[in-house]
């Protein structure tokens, strides 16, 4: 198999869009603040980081040239992972 | 992930992933020990959701959020020194090594001020469950900085595709794993 590398283009458009979706996972994490943010912005702020990860899988690691059994395998690695992080937080009981 | 791929046809499936199959091996070893970590967390926190979220307001979360920016932004330097490798510029690769490494030792300044702001405050790897999780996962995260930088150091050195390609993959994955470790850690509540 002969890969193909990303543009250079491409690798900083990807790095703009990471750059972008931390400053908003910093938005929807409130930073600043310290209030309970509610299973909405929980439940944002993972499927944030888990398009974060796939891109960083996707361009800089360069699965995107890989097969698509690898391709599935990492995403639904991804899921099975985040979803587990999310389901626990949906189970904590209220204080 | 070009000239790698020629000669990795022994390695079955792994033969189709770019670049070094021992790095996709280590790789997938990494996120599951993460994964399985950050798991681990998020049922203690389940199990305890006072304490941790209480805890929790102790960091620093822009600093954790600054970390997340320095290490995407050192992982682009990686990928473009293997970029312009791969189209016959040596000396710019070098030099975008040299660019993600300096970049890069900013994530352990920024982690080695918060360690020391967490232990004047009194919050130790002993403090409760939480810390003790926070310490664990953050510092096993860190020492993988460590070695990531160190391995980008010597591929900066001898900067052959094949090398640039291992050690900027390494260092992406420290990268991926920040990713997922500072939103779980630093922000779900």
């Amino acid at each position: 198999m002969q890969a193909k590398l990303p543009s250079t283009r491409r690798l900083i458009f990807v790095w703009a869009v990471l750059i972008a979706a931390t400053i908003g996972l910093m938005g929807a994490g409130r930073v600043n603040a310290d209030i309970d943010l509610g299973s909405t912005w929980v439940t944002v702020l993972l499927v944030l980081a888990g398009a974060k990860s796939s891109l960083i899988l996707w361009f800089y690691l360069n699965l995107r040239q890989s097969s698509s059994g690898w391709q599935k395998g990492f995403i639904a690695f991804l899921c099975v992972i985040l979803s587990f992080i999310l389901g626990a937080y949906y189970l904590t009981p209220a204080i | 992930m070009s000239d790698l791929n020629e000669h990795n046809s022994g390695w079955g499936p792994l033969s189709s992933l770019p670049g070094n199959p021992i790095m996709w091996v280590l790789i997938w070893s990494e996120l599951l020990v993460f994964g399985a970590a950050l798991s681990g967390f998020a049922v203690a926190r389940m199990l305890d959701v006072q304490t941790f979220d209480a805890s929790q307001a102790h960091l620093d979360r822009f600093f954790g959020a600054l970390n997340t920016m320095v290490l995407l932004t050192s992982g682009l330097c990686a990928a473009l020194a293997v970029r312009v490798r791969s189209d016959g510029n040596s000396s710019a690769s070098r030099w975008w090594m040299v660019y993600a490494i300096l970049i890069g030792s900013v994530f352990l300044y920024v982690k080695i001020i918060e360690y020391g702001d967490k232990l004047d405050a009194g919050f130790d790897i002993e403090t409760n469950t939480f810390f003790t999780l926070y310490y664990l996962i953050t510092g096993f995260h860190f020492f993988h900085v460590i070695m990531g930088l160190i391995i980008l150091a010597i591929v900066a050195w001898k900067n052959s595709l094949e090398n640039l390609e291992t050690g900027a993959a390494f260092w992406h994955m420290v990268d991926l794993i920040w990713v997922l470790v500072y939103p779980v850690i630093y922000l779900v509540r």
